[in-house]
């Protein structure tokens, strides 16, 4: 049997104010396998982006426990969390936060370059991720030079470059037409088939999410097993 | 030299000890008035009538035909000058060398003379006093530049972090350690200090061949400013680490933020 790359026991995500407590995630366990590509949707304030938070060690439970990789990544201090981010998980987020100064191949090479590969490496990795993505012919052009849907796109590149165990995304086409937002969910189910990438995206939108293998549904902090798709 | 006597006398006596042989340089001779000293032979301008005193003889109604850049007077081949009487409040001598001081005393004293005889050290109190006065300006300006130096440079780097805090959350969500990033903005801070060193001192060396070819001025005498090497190197010093740790503070706040407070805002 296949082991699962996340498994998430009783998660917990409590907001405190005062006495008030607010619970954005309240009992919260699933799994996922490696390869999968997993969509987390619900409606807004459902908790769906503070979920993906977690997973992405951007944010600490409350309790619950969360195993990446066969590791319990809620023991892990700070200095470890980043570097667990840097070896084995890639972001893509909704606004693309490419550095302006930057051109799109030195964007891609960045992590790559503080993970200590020698230029060689870095930069046949992001020549090669970048081919992937489809802008192999963009590799010098500056992020202002770009599409929104070209730009998510080398961010998709600089998440990839690492080659991560696990790939999440946080609404990556919010910002992005139609068009284009079907260009980056055919590229997601693209790596997701021809190199077996885990990927954990949130979304709103019921077509993007109808592309995954499989949903999750969330609503009012916990599971929503009553959806199906 | 202070006294109310003869110096005639004392010029006699002087030349014994063979220390008045120029009028410019061992022997600088001082009106009758008190608080009208007259420095040098700067006060006597050409067409002027003066004593000279020379060999123990006195020469009257001297007229001083011209004095050069130098201020050197022709008009009299005396070795001594003074303006109207032979009375003279003060006289200051030039010996040929420092550390010489005691030994002249000593053998004026010996020559008989009994005015009161002090060394130069009790006329350049005075000077050392200003110096001291202009040293302190010096370094109260010097502070207040560096601290000026620092709150700029802490200005910028807040500002350039509090504009890039949403970059910053997300190199930090990628994986870019915290410590790349305070580097990043230290190096920044210290290439700012870096180049405000260069750019001071390029102006300074400006100020300073200027000041030279054109002293300024003063009671005491003409004024050039001197900046050692040492000083040079100690002050560029204190002011790159100043910005250094100018940068240091904000970058470390930014660095140290929650990543999803500085990617969403909180």
């Amino acid at each position: 049997m296949m082991k699962n790359i996340i498994e998430i026991n009783k998660l917990e995500r409590i907001y405190s104010n005062g006495i008030i407590k607010t619970y954005a995630l309240r009992d919260v366990s699933f799994n996922i396998k490696p390869g999968e590509f997993v969509a987390i949707m619900g409606p807004s304030g459902s908790g769906k982006s503070t979920l993906l938070h977690q997973l992405g060690l951007l944010d600490s439970p409350t309790n619950g426990c969360i195993i990446i990789d066969n590791e319990d990544v809620s023991k892990l201090t700070d200095k470890e969390r980043t570097n667990f981010r840097l070896e084995k998980l890639g972001y893509v987020f909704q606004s693309y936060n490419l550095l302006p100064e930057l051109n799109v191949i030195e964007n891609v090479f960045l992590t790559s370059m503080a993970k200590g590969l020698s230029p060689e490496d870095y930069n046949e990795r992001a020549k090669d991720i970048l081919e992937k993505v489809g802008l192999k012919d963009r590799i010098y052009y500056y992020p202002s030079e770009l599409s929104g849907g070209q730009q998510q796109r080398v961010s998709i590149a600089r998440a990839l470059v690492n080659k991560p165990k696990i790939l999440f995304a946080d609404e990556p086409t919010a910002n992005l037409d139609s068009d284009s937002s079907q260009d980056i969910i055919n590229l997601f189910k693209k790596l997701n088939k021809e190199i077996n990438q885990t990927i954990v995206m949130v979304t709103h939108e019921i077509e993007e999410g109808k592309k995954a293998d499989k949903i999750i549904w969330i609503k009012d902090g916990v599971l929503d097993l009553s959806k199906k798709f | 030299m202070n006294m109310n006597t003869n110096i005639f006398n004392l010029f006699a006596a002087f030349s014994l000890l063979n220390i008045n042989r120029n009028i410019n340089n061992n022997v600088l001779i001082y009106d009758n008035k008190p608080n009208k000293e007259i420095f040098g032979v700067s006060s006597i301008k050409k067409g002027d009538k003066f004593y000279g005193y020379s060999c123990g003889v006195l020469f009257e109604n001297q007229i001083c035909t011209d004095i050069d850049k130098d201020g050197n007077i022709y008009g009299t081949s005396t070795l001594a000058i003074f303006k109207k009487e032979n009375i003279s409040h003060r006289i200051l001598i030039k010996l040929p060398s420092r550390g010489l001081e005691t030994e002249y005393i000593q053998k004026i004293k010996a020559l008989g003379i009994t005015e009161q005889i002090n060394p130069w050290e009790t006329k350049i109190g005075m000077i050392k006093q200003f110096v001291g006065s202009l040293q302190i300006t010096n370094q109260i300006t010097g502070f207040i530049g560096l601290l000026t130096a620092f709150a700029t440079i802490y200005i910028i780097i807040f500002i350039n972090v509090t504009n890039k805090r949403k970059q910053i959350g997300i190199l930090k969500a990628i994986g870019i350690k915290k410590e790349i990033i305070l580097g990043s903005y230290i190096i920044q801070s210290f290439i700012y200090g870096f180049v405000g060193v260069i750019l001071g001192n390029l102006i300074m060396q400006g100020l300073l061949a200027l000041l030279t070819s054109h002293p300024l001025a003063m009671p005491i005498g003409d004024v050039v400013p001197l900046l050692t090497t040492t000083k040079l190197l100690t002050t560029s010093l204190i002011l790159i680490l100043a910005s250094i740790v100018a940068g240091f503070f904000p970058s470390r706040k930014a660095s140290n933020d929650n990543i999803l407070d500085a990617i969403f805002g909180g």
